[in-house]
Formats: C-alpha cells, structure tokens, sequence
C-alpha cells in the first residue's frame, strides 16, 4: 500500500464540489443565493442544454471588489462570515465560502462584477480550478457569472446528470421557492434562449403561487399568522391551502425558515396534524409557512447543500405549526363546492407557439405535482380561459399563466394579515323534509348559496366521532377489567412498542403487561369501544404505533380509535332515511363543530352555488 | 309419505328442528328439514352440519311410509295460521302436498336420500344422566354467559364448558368479562373421564336446542361426551354436536379464595334496581356505580353529557361490613339475575372496585364478574 499524502489542492476541489454542486441546479442555486446576499433586486438566469452547457446569473448586485476577485475562487473565502461565532448569527444565505470554488473546479466559470460606485469593474476567470488573471471589465453595475462545461473536468459526475429536462426541472424547483421567498426580487429565467420564468417584482406571494402552481391553488389559500413572536421568538407566517386542493404528495408544502427554504419531515408531519381529520389519508396539504426564529435558535450548517435545518426547540416549532394550522381552519367553512366539468365557454385556448415541443417536454417533465391521481371532483383553474387575454402583441410577462385579472382581486402581500374569504357561512337548516335523499346515500338541500348535496355516511360519521369526542372529553373513559385477561402474540419488535406506550395505552384503558417472549396479556379494554373484541381494539392501535416514529399523544391515539369506531356506527350508503332521521341528522349537523368533513377527511357534504348553477344553465 | 298428526305437535317440533338448519349454506338440502314415517312414528331431522337433531313424533297416523324434504319456513307459517286440529301432508318426489280444512299449499321438494344422516345414538356404555329439569336450571344459569362476539382470539369460549365428575356434572360458560358455574347432581355410568382428555365444549346454538327440547321435568337426560362430538338423548329428541375446539381458559384460578366482604342479597329486589338504575345508561358504555355501605345500597348510573342520570337506593339492613365502591356494567348483572329471579337470596362476595364480585347460590352456582374502572 501507498504512504499517505495530502491531496493536492484541485483534487480537494473537485472532491468538495461533490457535496456542495451536485447539479446544475445547486450550482444555480448557489449563485443565486450569492446575488441576493448582494442585495440584488433583479436577477437573470439563463440555462442551456440544462444548465450543463451554460448557466449565466446576472444580477443587479452590490458587485465585488476588483481587487477581491481572485479570493472569490479560493476556498473558505467570503465576505458574510468573520468569526464563527458569526455562524450562529447568520441572516445571509451563504457562508461558508465554499460555492464559488467548488464550481470553479469543475467548470470553466467567468465572473464579471462592477461596483455601482466605480465607474469601470472588473473580470476573472477560473477554468477547472486555475484561475487567471483579472482584467478590466466594462459592464454595468451588479455581478455577472458565466459557468459552462460543468463537470468537465468531472466526466463521471457528468454521466450520473439526467436528461436536460430532468435537469431544468430541478432548477425551476430551486427558483420557485428562491421566487416564493422573496416577494419584490425580480427574477427572470430562461433556458436555450426561451423564456420560463419572468417573475416581475410587482408580483405579490399568491401571484407567485398562481404562476407557479395554478389559480386554484392561489383562490384556495388561507393566510396564517401566529401573531407577534412569542417568548422563544418564533413566528409563523404563510399560506395554507383548503383542505379541497389538497395533493397527492408533500411537495406542495414549502418551509422556509429566516427566507431559507427547508425540508424538515417533522415539520411536514406537524402540518398534516394540523389538518387531522380534514384530508384523508395519503393525501397531502398545500402549504407555504415562513418561520422567523432567532438565528441563534437554528443551525443551517448541517447540510452541504443547506437544505436540511436544525432547530434548538424541534418540539415548540411542531405545536406552533400544528396549533396555528388548527385554529386558522376551525375559523374557515370548509365546504367543498361541487363542481362540473364545463363545456369551454369560448374556443379553447391556441397552444403556446412560443415554445418548441421540446420546451414543453421540459415542462411536463418539471411539474410533479401535476401528476396527482385523478380525482372525483376536479377543480378547473377558474381564470385561466379568460385571462390569456392580452393581445400577443403587448408582451406577455409572463409566458403561462398570464397575470390574474388585477382589478378583480388585488392580491395583498403576505407579511399583511388579510382575510382572503368571506367570513364563514351557516347554512340555516330548511324545514323538515326540504332535504331529498338520493339513491340512499346521498341529502340534497336547498341554502341560500345554492344547493348542497350531503354524503349521509360521511355526516352521520363526523357526528358520532364528535359526540364520543364530546364525552372522553367531559367524563372519564369508562373501562371494563377482563376477567381472563387475553394474552396475545406479537413479533418481538410490536412488543417493545406496545411495552413503551405501556401508560398511554392505560390512559386509553387498554392495559397491557408483560406476559413474557413474544406474549403480552391484555386485562382491560375501553367500554365505549365494547362493540369490537378487545384484542382487535389493541391490534388496531399496535398497527397504527408501529407505523409511527414516536409515540403520538394520547388524544391522536384516541381519535384514531373513535374515527375507526364512528365510521364502523354510522349509517351507511344504502340505508334509506325517514324523513324524521333526516331532519335529525341535519339538526344534527347544525350541532357539530367540524362538519364539513368525516374524521377520516372525506368531505361530508359539497356546495352546488347558486352561481354555477346559473352559469350552467346559461344565465349569467 | 303420507301423514295425518296433530297440527300443534307438529309446529312445536318443526320450530324446534328449524333450530338446526343451516341458516346459510351452498348445500340447498340443508336449508329443509327431513321428514321420514314409519309404523306410527314421524321423525324429523335436520342438520347444518355441526349440529344435528332427530325429533320423533309418535302416534302419527302413517298412510304410506315413506321420507321427503320439508321447507320449514313455509310449513311452520302454515301450521302457525292454521286453526285445524288436524292436518296431512302428503309428499312424492315433485313435493308436498298440505292440506289443511281450508286450504292446499304445495311445498317443493328433493331428493330426500341426499339428506346427510345423523348419526345414530352411541353411548359406548360411557355416559351420564341428569334429571331435565335440573338440566334445563343449570343451562339457563350458564349458557348466558359463553361468549357471544368472539371477543378473544386466544381462548374457547363460544361454547358451553361441560364436565362429568364422580356424581356430578359441571357446566361453565365465560365470556372473558364474566363467568358462570354450576354443578348438578348426574348419574354417571361407565366411570368418569380422566384428566387428560381434552375439555368438551358444547356450542351455544347445541345447548339452546338442547333446552328447548327439554319437555318434561322428570325425565332423565343422557349425556355422551366424545373427544370430538357430543350426543344427547332426550324424551324425544337425539342432539348431536361437534365440539367447539380450542382451549377453555384455566377458570378455577380465577376464583377468589378469600372474600373481602360477604353479603346476602334479595334477588328480585336487587334485580329491580339494577334494573331501574340501567335506565339512565347508554348504549356506549353501560355503567352502575354500587355504593355498599352498611345498611343501604346506593347505585348511580351517569349516562354521557346530554343523557342524564339517576340514583336508586336499596335497604340492606344486614350488611355491617365496610363500605366499597364498585362499578358494573348492569347488563352482566342482569343477565344473571334474571336466570335465578326465583332464588330469594343471593350470597355477595366482594373485596375492592378492582377486584372480581362473586355471587353465588349456595354451592352449586357461581356468578363472577369483574367491575368497570377507570
């Protein structure tokens, strides 16, 4: 075997680029976190081939010194950090001073910068890790990075790159949420000369998500607040989507945490609480939330791309979530509208021809999210046909979704606290017999909106979910003691899960003890739950412990167990009504605090408004 | 087969064969009941396969021997609206014929060899016999008990324990919440099983065809437990059944030793109360709380948050010991308590509200049910 050696610098490049430049995204996120650190106000991305052939970020910055530009490319060099007791303080995006360098190892870059106060600036280039001279440049004020050939000097990174659409994809990821989390930055994108994005900085935060995502999802959000920061300092600020638009997957979830976008699965697990029994299960929430913590609070050098935080109170960040979600829903009426698919009022919409098909393939290809499962009720983007109507002449800004129609809704920026919806609406019951059962499954009733239609299961099941609810919460659970407690057999490993939640499990009534091997005795089960053996009972709340990291509070535990319990009760699709039972079911209702949706998250009733109905009927 | 009988000896054995046919079944023989004369008998059977039974009818005027398939349903509504004293049935291989002084009604038929035979009765000269009437007491104060919803995966409790001993026959039904346990006097031939063999549990449909088979209170019963089945032979009846297997949980280590408190209860006043105490209970979670403190009762029963409440009171003018708070769930009490209304007192035997209450009934019947907490 060899001696050890000291790698040679280049080698050391090439090796950290790994980490920190994975792709041509991260290479584009990089940069662009570097100009906003600048303070740039419009930044112009343009991409070729996917970013593998050229990436070229052009800001509006403060600029470098000419006399900084060779240490841009070293490593550990930058002008955010001084000390490290800076790293616990950080508001700048970077830090680390490791992006530049890293992408000048692998790539032939070009950096151009001018300060505004110097009348000329100055340039550097950098080529696979040697960097040349500088040399006077005479562009405008702001900084100017041009990498192409990344990863030439890296040919097996190069070969693990996806297709340019893959490629594109991820780097319009990266500038939806650098767009989404500073509202008033002007970014442009483009890739092969083709515009993407022209993101003007007039565009206010729900402008953003209705470009980058669809109308729907703009006219579906609620706007949260948690309100001033608290003792630890921690706020929560964002959108949350209704319950109606919800996905099939989290990646319409974004966290930001200072203007930072982050992943964090405890936190997405603490929005989906905050929606428990509102969305069913595999189903996802749209949400956008801005955390302000205190810097000292979070730790953003746990990652080399940064994408990963770490807080000091995990814990207090999961409740605020969890908690502000929950009240801002409970304030909403949460009944789905009841849509049909319509005939195109005009002639549908001429394709784009602004783009190749190719450029079309890219988008396809960049949208995830549109390749959520079909779904019964679909809600078509309601602006879209009548927006796209300035003439082509006057450029559109931009290219997809042409801007909502401003006078209609004037979209307010996020920091502000608007109510974006009217307050909620009761629905006063009509009197007996207004409501019609259809098929036996299905109310029809008339309310001032329109016409809603009820799943009679779904209701019925919410109501007996919130009446058990109801009395766990006044009295105390009422528990029957085996007389022959029932032993029951579980792999080795549902034991120690059973075994640890030994008190929660008793707080449920379900006692539990070691019975030794693989064997646990159970010696007493909830009454309420008495309709279903004790060891089914047990097995249903083991299936669901297991399935979960930590052990979820009792009253998740509980809820779990009653919406299983409820639905089992309720009646079903298939049983007719009397007139009586509907009245008392729709009194009923009227009673219930939640009743838009069934514990498990299906919609108990859809609103058919008057409004549609008359646009179907062709009257307005 | 072409019968005369008596139209309410009929009905009375057809509803009780009707208790043995299969309620579902992919086999369409099974859902009839198979009716055979000869000389002056008529003998009913049916089966589901588990359980079978075999009714004979004597001094039945026989106009042609012969067998045919019977759809109960239709023959007991027909002999239900019937106010004849008398009616015939006359059956050939398309169907029956029954007649009646008012109307004909044509039941199909099949054919009757492909009625799957009940075995015939075997003592093997191993058996027991118990007087009906003691039976019929003993069967009403356990069998209530055997469980009714599977509860437990671990245990055999959807039957009816039965044990012969020296000159005695024990039958013990639990459904993990609660046990009962009576013994009765038996005459046993052909020397007692020994321990080894596994227990006989009789399922509950077996030991409900067997009670109500049971006519008059003086005849004796004969009993044959086999590993596998079980056989018995009423006045007019023979029941066969398969055994429930599995295992019947330990219950002689359940039973308390040592009594806390003991007490006499009066049944039907006691039932009474519990009765009107279960009043303001609800279907979720039934719950009497029993206040005993010396000389007086106190129940309350708290439903949930818009169901009310109520408080019951019972003189026990002999009851000195301490005082315990114990809850339960009423049903399990009345179930009991309705099997031995025509007791006049029962002995109450408590230690906590944790522990199991024993109420028994001199020394051949044990109740034990274990109180609601929480």
């Amino acid at each position: 075997m060899g001696r050890i050696e000291l790698l040679p610098p280049d080698v050391v490049t090439k090796i950290a680029a790994g980490e920190v430049i994975e792709r041509p995204a991260s290479a584009v996120k990089e940069l662009v976190e570097n100009s906003i650190d600048a303070g740039a106000t419009r930044i112009d991305i343009d991409l070729e081939q996917g970013g593998t052939e050229l990436i070229r970020v052009v800001d509006n910055g403060h600029g470098i010194h000419a006399a900084d530009l060779p240490l841009a490319f070293a490593a550990h060099a930058t002008s955010k950090l001084r000390s490290a007791d800076d790293l616990f303080r950080i508001l700048t995006k970077g830090f680390r001073g490791e992006a530049l360098a890293s992408i000048g190892g692998v790539a032939k870059v070009t950096l151009q910068s001018r300060r505004a106060e110097e009348p000329a600036g100055a340039e550097i280039k950098c080529d696979g890790g040697i960097v040349g001279d500088v040399r006077p440049w005479g562009g405008s004020p702001g900084t100017r990075i041009e990498v192409r050939h990344l990863f030439y000097s890296v040919p097996a990174r190069k070969k693990f790159l996806k297709s340019a659409a893959t490629e594109i994809g991820r780097t319009t990821d990266i500038v939806e949420w650098l767009a989404l989390s500073h509202p008033g930055l002007h970014i442009v994108l483009r890739h092969n000369g083709k515009l993407v994005y022209d993101i003007p900085a007039s565009a206010s935060f729900t402008d953003r998500v209705a470009l980058f995502f669809g109308g729907n999802v703009r006219d579906g959000l609620y706007h949260v607040d948690s309100g001033p920061a608290d003792d630890n300092g921690l706020r929560l600020q964002g959108w949350i989507g209704d319950p109606a638009i919800d996905r099939g997957n989290a990646k319409l979830q974004y966290l930001f945490v200072n203007g930072r976008w982050f992943r964090d699965r405890s936190l997405s697990y603490a929005i989906q609480e905050g929606y428990r029994n509102l969305i069913m299960t595999g189903r996802h929430p749209v949400a956008f939330l801005f955390l302000t913590v205190p810097p000292d609070q979070v730790d953003v050098n746990a990652h080399p791309t940064k994408a990963e935080v770490r807080f000091r109170e995990n814990s207090l960040l999961f409740s605020l979530i969890r908690a502000t979600i929950k009240n801002r829903l409970l304030k909403e009426n949460l009944v789905p509208r009841l849509t049909v698919a319509e005939q195109p009022l005009t002639a549908p919409l001429p394709s784009p021809t602004l783009f190749s098909p190719r450029r079309e393939l890219a988008e396809r290809t960049l949208a995830p999210w549109e390749a959520i499962p079909a779904r019964k009720i679909e809600v078509p983007p309601p602006d879209l046909p009548f927006s796209y109507s300035p003439p082509p002449s006057r450029t559109p800004s931009i290219p997809f979704v042409a801007p909502p129609p401003r006078a209609a809704e004037p979209p307010p920026p996020p920091p502000v606290a608007p109510q974006p919806s009217a307050p909620p609406v009761e629905f006063p019951i009509p009197a007996t017999g207004t409501a019609l059962q259809l098929h036996d499954a299905y109310l029809v009733m008339e309310t001032p909106d329109g016409m809603l239609v009820i799943d009679q299961h779904a209701l019925h099941e919410r109501i007996l979910f919130e009446q058990l609810q109801r009395r766990i919460r006044d009295g105390k659970l009422e528990v029957q003691r085996l007389l022959i407690p029932e032993p029951i057999d579980l792999p080795a490993n549902h034991v120690a899960v059973v075994l640890e939640a030994k008190d929660a499990l008793a707080d449920l009534g379900l006692e539990v003890g070691e019975f030794g091997g693989n064997t646990i005795i159970l010696s007493s089960y909830p009454t309420l739950l008495s309709r279903r053996p004790p060891h089914e009972i047990l097995q249903g709340v083991i299936d669901y412990l297991v399935t979960k990291e930590q052990l979820p509070p009792k009253e998740v535990m509980l809820d779990h167990l009653l919406a299983t319990m409820a639905c089992k009760a309720a009646v079903k699709a298939g049983d007719p009504l009397t007139p009586e039972e509907i009245s008392h079911l729709l009194e009923l209702r009227a009673m219930a605090e939640d009743s838009h949706h069934c514990p498990h998250g299906r919609p108990t009733s859809l609103l058919f408004s008057r409004q549609d109905l008359d646009r179907q009927f062709r009257r307005i | 087969m072409k019968v005369k009988c008596q139209r309410d000896w009929l009905l009375t054995a057809c509803q009780l064969v009707g208790v043995a046919v299969a309620a579902r079944t992919t086999k369409p023989v099974l859902s009839c009941i198979k009716a055979i004369a000869q000389d002056d008998a008529l003998f009913l059977m049916a089966t589901d396969l588990e359980i079978g039974v075999r009714y004979e009818l004597r001094g039945i005027e026989v106009k042609r021997a012969g067998a045919a398939l019977l759809q109960p349903n239709k023959l007991i509504s027909i002999l239900r609206e019937s106010s004849d004293a008398d009616i015939t049935l006359d059956s050939d291989e398309n169907g029956t014929l029954v007649r009646t002084s008012t109307g004909r009604f044509n039941l199909p038929g099949g054919d009757a060899n492909e009625f799957p035979d009940i075995p015939a009765f075997d003592d093997g000269g191993q058996y027991h016999e118990i007087n009906a009437g003691l039976l019929r007491s003993m069967i009403k104060r356990t069998a209530f008990a055997a469980d009714k919803t599977e509860a437990t995966a671990r245990w055999a409790v959807t039957g009816v324990l039965w044990e012969a001993e020296e000159k005695k026959a024990r039958l013990v039904a639990t459904d993990t919440r609660r046990l009962a346990l009576t013994e009765g006097v038996a005459d046993v031939h052909g020397g007692v099983k020994d321990a080894k063999t596994p227990s006989h549990l009789v399922p509950q449909k077996a030991v409900q065809l067997l009670e109500r088979s049971l006519a008059d209170d003086g005849e004796l019963i004969r009993i044959v437990l086999k590993p596998n089945e079980a056989m018995f032979q009423t006045g007019r009846a023979l029941i066969h059944t398969r055994l429930v297997e599995g295992r019947f949980p330990p219950y002689r280590d359940i039973i308390p030793k040592k009594p806390g408190v003991t007490l006499a209860i009066p049944t039907a006043e006691f039932l009474s109360r519990v009765r009107q105490a279960a009043i303001m209970t609800d279907d979720e979670s039934k719950r009497v709380e029993f206040k005993f403190e010396p000389g007086k009762l106190t129940l309350n029963a708290q439903g949930g948050a818009d169901h009310g409440s109520g408080e019951v009171t019972m003189d026990l003018p002999d009851y000195q010991g301490g005082e315990i708070d114990i809850a339960f769930n009423p049903q399990y009490l009345i179930d009991m308590l309705r099997a031995v209304e025509s007791e006049p007192t029962l002995t109450l035997e408590m230690t906590d509200g944790q522990k199991p209450a024993v109420f028994r009934l001199g020394a051949d019947y044990l109740y034990l049910v274990m109180p609601l907490t929480g």
